[in-house]
């Protein structure tokens, strides 16, 4: 197996492949290129993203690409499906709290800027127009978008599929969203390490996993103090603040990544209470939580995903 | 004007106004309900799955003696391929 890791998209990336390096190596590369061109798109820390542009045009119709409207019309399907829990409207809010510039360079401040006026309008989703003919979308006055993760999982899913033609087996990972396409040689699965969202250095499972992808989605990594208060990115589109979850961390596992990524944020705010009714909604996704103690939970099949030597399930 | 003509017409107007009131409440009483922002869809109940404890490699250590040989041997490394989160 060979890796390629590497920063962009405000994440680590990591690539690997069945085969050996001198062959991969031009599949690295365009990966490599695939990924430095989505981030121009996707971004909303480029002010000449396409993302930005779109943001700048709400209230008139904007011309958009066709991969941008797939995935604003993604994000539409998703925001019904989860019920509301991802919502790619809450840009502001997420302004708000303190996310108002690259993870990079917060990580660089003690604490950030308390935001003087924020008026949650609720904006409807539905509000969205998309004409599909010509892959024009206008937002609603005064709605700004962040795909933020489902852009990620876009990605990944894409930049695998790329690097399959140098392969018979590929993973990317861009931030918490993999995918898997292809089984390593001779493998049942993919192994992978879950990792400890209290410390990064530990693992607390080794899973097995098929083609397809698996996101995780945690309140330690992208957190922040903003005047004297914590601060993390899962936005509550209810409440337009940071959510108060009880679970650190949860990794989804299912077919499509943008839709991993998606449900991994709804049921991370969906808690213990609500995270198992708002997983049946989509048939074929398992998940695992990690709880504040360090223990898992998850739906009963996600056990089959644990690597367990000697374990009778 | 008659004071008999003026009685008729205040009878008429109030007796118009409410027919109008009561047949707009029972047109829009009876009007299709518009759509809801989100849909709830009610998972049958045979698909909602509960949650269960799942091991760790802490458990599995304390209750197997294979896990424990398997994930305790210095020649284990974990995965390189990590889910981190973000």
């Amino acid at each position: 197996m060979e890796f390629d890791e590497f920063s962009a998209m405000n994440s680590v990336i990591q690539v690997a492949a069945e085969g050996n390096s001198e062959d991969l190596q031009p599949g690295f590369a365009l990966v490599r290129q695939f990924i430095a061109h989505s981030e121009e798109r996707f971004s909303r820390f480029l002010p000449s993203s396409e993302l930005n542009r779109l943001n700048q045009s709400a209230g008139r119709w904007f011309q958009a690409s066709p991969v941008m409207f797939e995935l604003i019309q993604e994000a539409l399907d998703l925001y019904v499906l989860t019920e509301g829990l991802f919502d790619p409207s809450i840009m502001k809010a997420l302004v708000h709290a303190g996310y108002d510039r690259s993870m990079d360079e917060i990580r660089r401040m003690d604490s950030v800027p308390i935001s003087s006026i924020y008026i949650d309008q609720r904006i409807p989703l539905e509000e969205i127009r998309l004409d599909s003919s010509g892959y024009a979308i206008r937002l609603p006055v005064d709605m700004q978008i962040d795909l933020g993760g489902i852009a990620k999982g876009w990605v990944a899913a894409r930049a695998a599929n790329l690097l399959i033609q140098y392969t018979d087996a590929s993973t990317v990972s861009v931030g918490g969203d993999m995918v898997f396409v292809g089984l390593p040689a001779g493998q049942p699965a993919w192994q992978v390490s879950l990792e400890d969202p209290r410390d990064e250095q530990r693992v607390l499972a080794v899973l097995n996993v098929g083609p397809g992808s698996l996101a995780t989605s945690t309140i330690t990594r992208r957190r922040w103090i903003q005047g004297d208060q914590a601060r993390h990115h899962i936005i509550d589109p209810r409440t337009g603040a940071p959510a108060m979850v009880s679970w650190l961390s949860i990794s989804v596992y299912t077919e499509k990544a943008t839709y991993a990524e998606a449900f991994a944020k709804a049921l991370l705010i969906a808690g213990p209470t609500g995270a198992a009714a708002l997983a049946a909604r989509l048939p074929n996704l398992n998940f695992i939580a990690v709880r504040q103690d360090g223990s898992l939970v998850g739906t009963p099949a996600s056990k089959e995903l644990i690597y367990a030597p000697g374990y009778e399930r | 004007m008659h004071k008999v003509t003026k009685a008729i017409i205040h009878i008429w107007i109030s007796l118009a106004s409410m027919a109008a009131f009561v047949f707009g409440w029972a047109v829009f009483a009876h009007a299709e309900k518009p759509a809801p922002l989100v849909v709830q869809q009610t998972p049958s109940v045979s698909v909602v799955p509960t949650l269960e404890p799942i091991p760790s490699i802490d458990e599995l250590v304390r209750s197997s003696s294979q896990s424990m040989q398997f994930f305790q041997n210095p020649n284990f490394s974990p995965p390189r391929l990590r889910a981190r989160g973000s």
